[in-house]
């Protein structure tokens, strides 16, 4: 568009200042407040005493911390792959021709409209030991003899299974779509292509079908990644971190740090550090993607 | 081979569904039943007592009430103050115009999560805590949208900005004629994902209301379910009164979702 | 180009100020419907009312408070019983009952304190009591308990010196609640150890408890579960400082409360012998709901607060005793703690308001008949000669050990010892994942690392 140099000043500021206002108060500001809280101890009720680099040289040996940031990244570890394979899967499910297709589409994609707290209740309910849905169950068809119980939630490994299935179920749907509109965007002249030269199905998933799929899924890796970094609600609600803090993430550490111990500026500084790790990611994931679009251009 | 592949696409979606269909069994059984085999919970008797007893008795439809609203504010706010932007980011050549979208850019770098410590001291600064503006204003500025929406509004010719142009319409007149309805698909996007995000939005809520009557569904159904310990039927009814509204909906705009989410992905 | 111009500007302003309506309506309607307790109403409307004369005289307006609680299940009903009771017998006091979430309750308190939205009355433990104290939660009562005519030597001396910080009064108790043990009348009787006087028969010692369980889970049905007791958090770690109390151990922290102080021996014993109950079979295993396994029948025995009482008499067909914790060691001694109202700093600190819930918090206590309904023991002792609350079952039975309650030091970390401290590491020792001597050694670390937080 071509206007007076003011006039596009002037215009532009009026467009942006919506966005700006609440972009500067509510994103950028606390960024700068952060800071100046982990130089206090600084509590729910007020600012307190000066502690200087105290909060940063405490939150480098607190194995507390290291240990909920391990935690998180077990979560990362343990849905990112699952999910893209789970995702995939799906799609090609959902693909197919049949009577059944829209029913597929919907089945999959609906956990994903639920609240977070219903779907971790649910998943809680499901995994109880005695009266939840997986042990009844077992029980039923005789996979797991009568009197004994799998305990889902008490046991640290068992725990972290119940809660990435428990997250897959619930989180897959988006990823699902996705992954279904990239594989319905592939021309079938391809596949028809391929199977005159005597491909079989097996050959043109790996050869056309994932190859088609990358660029989509490599997007979904850093987003799914990122995302998962920031867990909290689903563990906070099965297993409350627990057994022995063995699920605890680090965004359940943050809160029980300011909220339950009253510390706001040793949160704030254990924020800094998760902020870092995800800074890194969301950059590496912004490089990724231009070099994508650079290829594709 | 065919109809292997079939049972197991069968299971799959048994196990997806599974869930949904016994938090619907459950919350319809009577209160106190003994549950001997996984049967028992899907055999009559039924029951809607408990139902009533949840709706007339507890906050839920207020908290439903909230969450719709509170995403509803924030889904049309957000998406607005982020059209305008990406406009202005795409089509209006002022001066420090890459600064700004390096600004905006860095927003994206910025997780929520991690700056909610000092968010909360920010907010209660301002007053904002314990608010339903509280719940609202901080959520408004979505630098992805912003992003998002600019890129749509690149590949919008210029040309065609330029014959409005000379017919003697200004900025707003071309954002509103031209860019709006053109990019409409892309704002339904935008909207569905920011209405979702809103509606799960639980860590902000959780930290910033001390009031009953404000609460979210997200951060109010824990206070409920916590409170009973009789058996699952009181819990799976709140769960289904939770959700059954959201699954309607889906179900409505299923092909919209659909196509929002697919469109994001192609952008994003 | 001028209309142009209009446009756009009006579209700025629909957008800022839409914002701000919208949102400023909506708050009316919130501070409306919570009766007052949000944020910015309360110094106004206080400022309105009729100041000095609200106390008796009822001329004007009645005076409103919004009332935290942390109560559910029976507790949750005989605090509004009484809150109702109160209602009606004060026509110029409003009191507004708001139930909170126990495990969220108190940082709930502290966050709404914080940011001027706190309560007018609240409910505080006497073991939380010296924190809230710390962070200026609460405020001292002594000037306003003498406009309200509350007199303190009608307390329970005992409790009432754990309200006492510096010479002032924080709180006004209304109760103790230690932790007891309940059983099955039916059940016993079925594996032959209920005795002619309706009591267990049950030999007062480490070996004669063990031997007691040992019966019942011979004699009983395979189904049913000989003690019924969380695996986890509370009533086991309750029960570990009874029993350790019962050892002579006192507390864990040093009594100038800054040195982490824990008598190991007598802990590790007092963990072997709760982990023994566990690995023997005793109590059914990650027990999801152990309140409801004695509750339908098909649990022998129990242990947990007095507050169960209520929702056992309220339980068709059970038929219960309660006693105290049977004396294992050397003295008897039992966990327990103390609820007490406690007013909580607000914007205004009218004078009224505060008399007006001080005024209330003595109602409390002073009906502690119907408190005690719950199960809990009142906090003046001319309460427990009423002869409404003699007429009561059960609470005779227990109304002694109120005496033998080890209650915590008044140590400013006294919750986040227990939550982040004893419950998870204790935690490992019941599931028999750790042993009680290395749990001591962490238990020991742990607690230090909270007092010098």
């Amino acid at each position: 568009m071509k206007m007076k140099k003011w006039r596009a000043d002037a215009q532009a500021l009026l467009f942006l200042l919506p966005f700006l206002i609440v972009y500067g108060l509510f994103t950028i500001w606390p960024m700068f407040k952060g800071v100046e809280m982990t130089f206090y101890k600084w509590t729910l009720i007020r600012k307190m005493d000066f502690l200087g680099w105290d909060n940063y040289s405490k939150v480098l040996q607190d194995r507390e911390v290291w240990e909920a940031l391990g935690h998180s990244l077990i979560f990362v570890v343990l849905t990112t792959p699952t999910m893209l394979v789970l995702s995939i899967s799906l799609a090609l499910i959902a693909n197919r021709k049949s009577v059944l297709q829209k029913f597929y589409r919907s089945i999959f994609f609906i956990p994903s409209v639920l609240s977070v707290a219903v779907a971790s209740y649910l998943g809680l309910f499901v995994f109880q030991p005695y009266t939840g849905l997986v042990n009844s169950v077992l029980h039923l068809i005789h996979l797991l003899p009568g009197g004994t119980e799998i305990f889902w939630l008490t046991e640290t490994r068992l725990a972290w299974i119940a809660i990435t299935l428990i997250t897959l179920w619930w989180t897959v749907g988006f990823n699902f779509i996705l992954h279904l509109s990239a594989i319905q965007e592939i021309p079938d002249e391809i596949y028809e292509a391929a199977r005159l030269d005597g491909a079989g199905d097996r050959q043109m998933f790996w050869r056309i079908t994932l190859p088609y799929l990358a660029p989509i899924t490599k997007t979904i890796t850093m987003l799914q990644i990122i995302a998962s970094f920031k867990v909290f609600m689903q563990i906070y609600i099965v297993t409350g971190g627990g057994p022995l803090d063995s699920t605890r993430p680090i965004i359940q550490l943050i809160y029980q740090t300011g909220f339950k111990s009253n510390d706001l500026g040793y949160a704030a500084t254990m924020s800094y550090l998760l902020f870092v790790i995800l800074l890194v990611l969301s950059a590496l994931q912004y490089w990724m993607n231009n070099r994508k679009g650079a290829e594709l251009s | 081979m065919k109809w292997v592949y079939r049972l197991v696409s069968l299971f799959i979606a048994v196990l997806f569904a599974g869930p949904l269909v016994w938090m619907l069994f459950v919350s319809v059984k009577e209160e106190g039943m003994k549950i001997i085999t996984v049967m028992d919970w899907f055999t009559p008797p039924y029951s809607l007592a408990v139902y009533q007893e949840i709706l007339s008795g507890t906050k839920l439809t207020n908290w439903i009430g909230n969450s719709l609203l509170v995403a509803v504010f924030v889904t049309v706010l957000t998406v607005a103050a982020a059209a305008l932007a990406g406009f202005a980011l795409s089509k209006i050549p002022f001066r420090y115009r890459t600064l700004m979208f390096f600004v905006v850019l860095a927003g994206l770098l910025i997780p929520g999560e991690a700056t909610i410590i000092p968010l909360y001291q920010v907010a209660k600064d301002m007053n904002l805590l314990n608010s339903y503006q509280g719940l609202i204003i901080p959520a408004l500025a979505s630098p992805v949208a912003v992003i998002v929406l600019k890129s749509f509004f690149d590949g919008i010719p210029n040309d065609l900005l330029e014959s409005v142009q000379i017919d003697g319409g200004g900025s707003w007149r071309i954002f509103m004629r031209i860019m709006l309805p053109l990019c409409r698909p892309a704002l339904a996007s935008m909207a569905i994902l920011t209405f979702i995000g809103s509606w799960n939005n639980f860590l902000w809520p959780f930290l910033s209301i001390t009031d009953d009557n404000l609460f979210t569904l997200p951060m109010g159904i824990p206070t409920l379910i916590s409170q009973y310990s009789e058996d699952y039927v009181k819990p799976m009814v709140v769960n289904a009164i939770a959700s059954i509204p959201i699954i309607v909906l889906f179900v409505i705009f299923e092909r919209q979702i659909v196509k929002g989410i697919s469109m994001s992905g192609i952008k994003g | 180009m001028k209309k142009r111009n209009t446009g756009f500007l009006a579209l700025a302003f629909i957008l800022s100020s839409s914002l701000v309506l919208g949102a400023c309506g909506s708050n009316n309607n919130a501070g409306g419907a919570a009766n007052g307790n949000t944020g910015s109403s309360p110094a106004p409307s206080a400022d309105n009312s009729t100041g000095g004369n609200t106390g008796t005289e009822g001329s004007g307006e009645a005076v409103n408070l919004s009332f935290w609680t942390l109560f559910d299940g029976g507790d949750g009903d005989n605090m509004q019983k009484l809150v109702d009771e109160f209602n009606k017998s004060h026509p110029d006091i409003k009191v507004k009952n708001t139930k909170l979430v126990w495990a969220e309750y108190y940082t709930k308190l502290i966050t709404a304190v914080g940011n001027g939205n706190g309560p007018d009355i609240g409910i505080s433990h006497t073991s939380r009591l010296p924190d809230l104290i710390n962070q200026g939660v609460v405020t001292d009562l002594d000037a306003v308990a003498g406009e309200a005519g509350v007199d303190w030597a009608t307390f329970n001396q005992n409790l009432l010196d754990a309200t006492v910080v510096d010479g002032k009064h924080y709180a006004v108790p209304i109760d103790t609640h230690p932790f007891i043990m309940y059983y099955n009348k039916k059940l016993l009787k079925e594996a032959g150890l209920l005795g002619d006087d309706g009591k267990p028969v049950l030999e007062q010692s480490a070996d004669g408890l063990l031997a007691f369980l040992k019966t019942l889970k011979e004699k009983l049905p395979a189904k049913t579960t000989p003690f019924a007791l969380s695996n986890s958090n509370d009533d086991p770690y309750r029960l570990w400082w009874a029993l350790y109390s019962q050892l002579g151990g006192n507390d864990l922290v040093s009594d100038d409360l800054k040195k982490a102080e824990i008598d190991k021996a007598k802990g590790i014993q007092a963990a072997e012998y709760i982990q023994k109950l566990f690995t023997e079979g005793y109590i059914k295993k990650n027990d999801p709901d152990f309140y409801k396994n004695f509750q339908s029948g098909t649990a022998a025995i129990m242990m947990t607060g007095v507050w169960a009482t209520g929702t056992w008499e309220a339980t068709k067909g059970l038929e219960f005793g309660a006693m105290p914790i049977p004396k294992l060691f050397g003295q008897e001694a039992t966990w327990g703690d103390s609820h007490t109202i406690i007013l909580p700093l607000t914007k205004s600190e009218d004078p009224a308001k505060r008399k007006a819930a001080l005024i209330f918090a003595d109602y409390v206590a002073e009906n502690g008949q119907i408190w005690a309904k719950a199960g809990h023991i009142p906090s003046k002792p001319s309460v427990l000669e009423k002869p409404e609350y003699k007429d009561m079952p059960y609470r005779s039975d227990y109304a002694a050990v109120a005496g033998t309650v080890k209650f915590n030091k008044p140590s400013t970390k006294n919750w986040q010892i227990r939550d982040n401290v004893s419950f998870k590491i204790l935690n490992e020792v019941w599931a028999n994942k750790m042993k009680p001597a290395e749990a001591m050694d962490k238990m020991e670390a742990g607690v230090q690392k909270e007092l010098d937080k």
